[in-house]
């Protein structure tokens, strides 16, 4: 098992003339909660489907515990975009079978053993949910794998305080010393208690990566007010 | 896994299919029974002129229906459940590309035989009668006396490559919409309009680019007749018949090509130019 769960090395990215990424250069160690931190349109979107392979970067390279972008990184990285991507035909079993089809490291059990605990019924479908209660099937299948990557882009968005709480929960008790989590956001407060690292990225490139705990002694400020000093309007 | 694609994709495209089909044939099998018993020429008021318009023109509308589902579908489960937010699931699948776009083109072919098939029953229910058997007694007779003056095989040949043309016609049509697709996926603003001028663009300019080629580097004028024409007796019924075999095989050659050239820059596309919305 390589020492670094993800390591990318000058990736750069440019939608027509503008730079969305400039050069980062990135490594993230195993067993880890890691906070991607930047205000809308810093790229942490761009980053994240990057690594998922959905956009191409211009330049740069980008290992997967040690695998370049392909099946092999699909196989170990387990993803929440910042949509809903479900069919809305489906109904919660479905995908929660699809899930089970495809991935191996998937726990149906799991899955439905959150499914029950946040009242979702898994003959419901996907097109009478919520919005919200669609984030948390979402969310649900993601987090009843055992990837090695997880990267979950806005989890928190759109979900109430209380299944806030409970995602949050959900996540920490989920992954395993492997693995490593990013949670991509710009509701610092909400995530900062569970976080071991924070990456501010701002216009494309990354201004810091450090433990929280070095950010909170350095400039004796949460993580939450130092970015706020940071990125201050 | 191209399995396990295939079931989502027959589950997704069943849902729209299945109740097309039951129509069709419904509407089929009540015309088939009102013409049985003369309903329309009974004298039962404004009831049966009601019914005698109504039946018709759902049939009718079944049959234009089956088709443009069939077009829509072909189209629409490669842009929405690829090129869509569906795409964030079905790209981070640890499936290959070839694997997505063969998974779609296959359920798509599958459910344009099923139609064909389908429109083909309704119309045998619609014309059943003992003037129909007799026809396809008369079609058969006619079949078997080709194949005595033209040789079996040479009849055979013609059917195969007829159903061929047909099954790869269908496939080089799919494939070249999802080539356009996926150009048109390569805008960040305009994809649909890129998607339409991709289609332009191969239909008018490469199809004539292959022509120009074809007539001009291939076939010459040394080589007029073309080569694959050659060498048929043109007097003779089975000389006629192995030429034209030999021309229909020519065409299912440039349709393979053609598919192919389309099928391996989508995946290409696919593959390393990938530009989710």
């Amino acid at each position: 098992m390589t020492e670094f769960v993800l390591e990318c090395t000058g990736v750069s990215k440019k939608y027509g003339k503008k730079e969305v990424l400039k050069n980062i250069n990135l490594q993230l160690e195993r067993g880890k909660i890691i906070g991607l931190l930047g205000p809308n349109g810093s790229g942490k979107t761009t980053l994240i489907k990057i690594i998922n392979g959905l956009l191409t970067a211009d330049e740069g390279d980008i290992k997967v515990s040690g695998e370049q972008i392909g099946i092999e990184s699909k196989k170990i990285i387990s993803y929440l975009p910042d949509r809903t991507y479900l069919a809305d035909w489906m109904k919660v079993k479905d995908i929660v079978g699809m899930f089970d089809d495809f991935y191996k490291d998937f726990s149906r059990e799991k899955a439905e053993d959150m499914l029950k605990r946040l009242n979702i019924n898994e003959d419901d479908r996907l097109k009478t949910l919520s919005k919200g209660n669609k984030e948390k099937v979402q969310l649900i299948l993601v987090m009843s794998r055992q990837a090695q990557l997880y990267l979950l882009d806005e989890p928190i968005g759109g979900v109430d305080p209380a299944a806030r709480d409970y995602i949050l929960n959900t996540i920490i008790t989920n992954y395993n010393p492997d693995a490593s989590v990013v949670i991509s956001t710009h509701l610092i407060s909400d995530v900062e208690k569970v976080l071991d690292e924070a990456i501010f990225i701002n216009n494309g490139e990354i201004v810091l990566h450090e433990s929280v705990d070095d950010i909170r002694e350095k400039y004796s400020t949460s993580v939450d007010g130092y970015f706020r000093e940071v990125f201050k309007c | 896994m191209l399995s396990k694609l295939l079931k989502y994709e027959f589950k997704a495209t069943s849902r729209v299919f299945l109740p097309a089909y039951a129509v069709l044939l419904i509407a089929g099998a009540i015309q088939k029974i009102m013409l049985q018993f003369g309903f329309y020429n009974k004298d039962m008021g404004v009831f049966s002129k009601i019914l005698g318009s109504i039946v018709p023109s759902l049939l009718g509308a079944a049959v234009v229906a089956i088709f443009v589902v069939t077009l829509v579908v072909m189209i629409n489960r490669f842009r929405k459940s690829l090129l869509g937010r569906e795409g964030y699931l079905m790209f981070t699948l640890p499936v290959n590309t070839s694997q997505l776009i063969l998974s779609k083109a296959i359920a798509v072919l599958a459910w344009a035989i099923l139609s064909c098939i389908i429109g083909l029953i309704t119309v045998v229910i619609l014309v059943y009668d003992t003037d129909f058997v007799n026809f396809v007694n008369d079609a058969i007779g006619l079949v078997g006396e080709a194949s005595r003056q033209a040789g079996a095989s040479n009849v055979v040949l013609f059917f195969i490559e007829t159903v061929l043309t047909f099954i790869f016609g269908i496939v080089n049509l799919t494939f070249m919409i999802y080539l356009c697709l996926s150009i048109g996926q390569l805008s960040n603003k305009h994809r649909g309009l890129c998607a339409i001028g991709a289609f332009v663009g191969i239909n008018f300019v490469l199809r004539n680019i292959i022509l120009a080629i074809i007539s001009n580097v291939l076939f010459t004028d040394k080589f007029v007749p073309p080569f694959y024409l050659c060498g048929y007796d043109t007097a003779s019924i089975v000389g006629i018949l192995q030429m034209m075999n030999a021309f229909m095989l020519a065409g299912l050659v440039i349709v393979i090509i053609e598919l192919l050239i389309y099928f391996f820059i989508t995946k290409y596309i696919l593959s390393n130019k990938l530009n989710l919305e």
